[in-house]
């Protein structure tokens, strides 16, 4: 049954939500602000860009990958930050929705009697092994 | 470097990002949880005990796969913590199914989200859905092939 109480409880995990993004999304996008603008995010894009190309993402788009490991808002954020092509948006998005935030995902599923380290790495290459075939079969750049 | 332009881009993104995902993310989550409260999760649940054949998984665990899959890890091993309660899986089980929704969780509030990212939210479900799916085949057969040459497990 849906009662007052439902509405509430949503409504309370959407502040809880509200207010961590918050808490994620202003430092991930200070931190990528200053990245840009001290033009260290370029040379870090540069060091990527050869490893990323094979997943069709310019280089700096390693850097949404590495926030993603905080909350996967502090992922969207960076991404909000990049500029993407229709394709690559939907590459990262897919790369970083089978791997994000592993360090707790996994603790977590480690806590219910899995084992963490296989379901970590076999989330790794899963994800680069989607974001591989993505880049062949999808049209465009 | 000009720290008043780091400031203001970072505060109007910011604020722009943040009013987006809020307009989104709050009516989802309350939605999501009139799902669970119409027992919508159960309902399908019920109808998906082929697929936890399918993956050799017993039917209780059909729940724990659903809410994982619709909601998200914490609250779908909080479910699967329950069922393991009753119906004891084996490591393998436990393995597969969390391989499964470790790869493919939280599809309702990730799919729009990102969909509202600028990517295509059919893509993006259908290509994690599928590697979710031969992952975890993948699992299962490697599994099978040391099972049936005696050998013990790959990871226990």
């Amino acid at each position: 049954m849906v009662t007052k109480q439902t509405i509430v409880r949503g409504g309370n995990k959407a502040v809880k939500i509200v207010v961590s993004l918050l808490k994620f999304i202003i430092p991930s996008i200070f931190i990528m602000k200053v990245l840009e603008h001290s033009g260290l995010l370029y040379k870090i894009a540069d060091f990527f860009a050869p490893v990323m190309a094979f997943l069709g993402l310019p280089g700096e788009s390693a850097l949404v990958f590495l926030f993603g490991q905080v909350t996967i808002y502090s992922g969207i954020a960076t991404m909000a930050v990049l500029d993407f092509t229709a394709k690559q948006a939907t590459i990262m998005s897919t790369v970083l929705c089978i791997f994000h935030v592993v360090m707790l995902e996994s603790a977590v599923i480690g806590k219910s009697g899995a084992n963490a380290l296989l379901n970590a790495a076999v989330r790794f290459i899963a994800a680069l092994f989607t974001g591989l075939v993505l880049n062949l079969i999808l049209p465009g750049v | 470097m000009d720290w008043s332009k780091v400031l203001v881009e970072t505060l109007s993104s910011s604020y722009s990002l943040i009013l987006k995902i809020t307009l989104i993310v709050v009516p989802l989550l309350i939605l999501i949880e009139c799902l669970k409260d119409i027992g919508w999760l159960e309902k399908i649940a019920s109808h998906s005990q082929g697929v936890t054949r399918f993956f050799g998984l017993p039917g209780e665990s059909a729940i724990g796969l659903i809410v994982g899959f619709f909601t998200g890890i914490v609250f779908g091993s909080g479910v699967i913590m329950q069922i393991q309660q009753e119906a004891k899986m084996t490591k393998t089980q436990i393995n597969t199914l969390f391989l499964f929704i470790g790869i493919c969780h939280g599809v309702i509030e990730e799919t729009v989200v990102f969909t509202s990212m600028g990517a295509n939210g059919l893509i993006l479900f259908t290509s994690r859905f599928a590697a979710a799916l031969i992952f975890t085949f993948l699992y299962i057969w490697v599994q099978k092939i040391r099972g049936s040459k005696g050998s013990a497990p790959l990871l226990p």
